[in-house]
């Protein structure tokens, strides 16, 4: 089987959009709602979720068939949070300011369901190179609602998009003019509501598939 | 080989053993090699934050700027310490203060001018207020309300955050600022911060303080190590995650 056979492309591109974790499976949703308000950390988590549900599906499909089957859940478990460890570190020492707005949601990237979802649901029963892009598929899929919420809220919440201000700032009520920023879009309730509108958009889109 | 009985009891005990040692080492690894760049950023990010109590914001080279500005560290115990500051040839003291918001430890710096009385620049971070209420102390403009207001009343500390029309009888608008709306727990936690942490300093901003000796001073690098520098970080700390305000 090639590398690039139409199976293992189909592993890769259906969560990111037939099967995506957040639209279908409703998976990860607690920090997606965390990390949106602006659109670095939002870009960011879902990078550090890519590499991280990537490798460690690629470690634990290498050693799958040595796991004793009693501690697999735990086996999994310490791969994960030691990547976790590792990323949060590399994160501290390079882009210190988006760790120090990731806060804790890095650490808790070990109790993402994504991550132990593909590990048990996947890299355990397949080989390296397909859990390998099972995981890139699915943390992409992942980054991608993020990326989404995150444009969304950064822009009315904070009339800005990477920091940079896209709202006129003679439009504010401050300068007279008529525009004011949306608090509610820095709240975390705003974006359950903007994930929910993308998986209304999902499901409407692709309505003969959903059947 | 041998087919392995991967669900024997021996199996198991040393399959468990061996990966998390693995694991053991590698993030011991991982942690020593990257701990000089993490410190680094986190004594950089402490430059930036003194540096923004006085007005410099955003500065292209903290570094250069903070060794320029900062001419001398004062000690007054062991865990106490301000700064005194040259800004445009004007004497400046900068106090650090720390206390609690709603939701975690609040945190920043306050510059005061020569007259040890009057306020220059204010910065105020927070561990983890409500975005868009709380959080909003760590945005200039609230930073900013406090430039120009007075320390001291009657020999008190009197500077202080109040809600619209809730300042004390009597009090002028020289001595206290607005508070954020929508966050009176924060706002009294800054309130809190200002008073008991500035009250430490009272001595040194009349120019009569009787500083101790530098503690890092003539510690071995070993003990150093250890040694608490009065540096501001972010404790992560699991919490009950409870209603907003």
């Amino acid at each position: 089987m090639s590398l690039f056979s139409k199976e293992n492309g189909a592993i890769f591109t259906g969560p990111l959009n037939l099967n995506n974790p957040i639209a279908v499976q409703v998976l990860g949703i607690c920090s997606a709602l965390a990390v949106t308000s602006q659109l670095k950390p939002a870009i960011v988590m879902g990078l550090s979720v890519t590499v991280i549900t990537a490798f460690s599906n690629v470690i634990i499909s290498l050693i799958r068939k040595t796991i004793p089957n009693r501690i697999r859940i735990i086996v999994q478990l310490v791969v994960v949070a030691a990547l976790v460890t590792i990323v949060s570190n590399i994160l501290k020492a390079y882009v210190y300011d988006v760790s120090v707005q990731l806060s804790v949601y890095v650490g808790l990237i070990i109790t993402n369901c994504i991550l132990m979802g593909r590990l048990e649901a996947f890299a355990m029963q397949n080989g390296p190179w397909e859990s390998f892009l099972d995981g890139i598929g699915n943390g992409l899929g992942y980054a991608a609602v993020l990326v989404v919420v995150g444009f969304v809220r950064e822009l009315l919440g904070f009339g800005t998009i990477f920091g940079l201000t896209i709202i006129p700032e003679g439009a504010y009520m401050e300068a007279g003019g008529l525009y004011i920023n949306n608090g509610m879009m820095t709240m975390p309730a705003m974006a359950l509501i903007l994930v929910a509108c993308v998986i209304w958009v999902h499901r409407a889109v692709n309505k003969e598939e959903n059947k | 080989m041998a087919k392995l009985n991967t669900n024997s009891n021996v199996y198991t005990i040393v399959y468990a053993t061996i990966v998390v040692i693995i694991a053991a080492f590698l993030l011991a690894f991982v942690a020593s090699a990257l701990k000089p760049t993490q410190d680094a950023n986190v004594e950089n990010d402490r430059k930036s934050q003194v540096l923004a109590s006085l007005n410099l914001r955003d500065q292209a080279d903290i570094e250069g700027k903070y060794n320029e500005v900062i001419k001398e560290v004062v000690y007054l115990s062991e865990t106490d310490s301000c700064f005194k500051a040259e800004v445009d040839g004007q004497q400046k003291t900068v106090i650090p203060v720390k206390g609690a918001g709603l939701w975690g430890g609040l945190w920043g710096y306050v510059a005061v001018d020569a007259d040890g009385e009057t306020v220059f620049g204010t910065y105020f971070s927070h561990e983890s207020e409500t975005a868009g209420l709380g959080a909003r102390i760590a945005e200039q403009w609230f930073q900013d309300s406090f430039k120009g207001k007075k320390l001291f009343k009657d020999g008190e500390v009197a500077l202080g955050v109040y809600k619209q029309g809730k300042a004390p009888n009597g009090l002028e608008t020289d001595y206290y600022v607005d508070a954020v709306t929508g966050a009176t727990l924060t706002s009294n936690g800054v309130d809190q911060m200002l008073k008991t942490s500035i009250a430490k300093y009272v001595e040194v901003l009349k120019g009569n303080a009787a500083p101790v000796a530098d503690p890092n001073e003539g510690v071995t690098v070993e003990v150093e190590e250890y040694e608490v520098v009065p540096t501001i970080d972010h404790p992560v700390e699991p919490k009950v995650e409870e209603m907003e305000d």
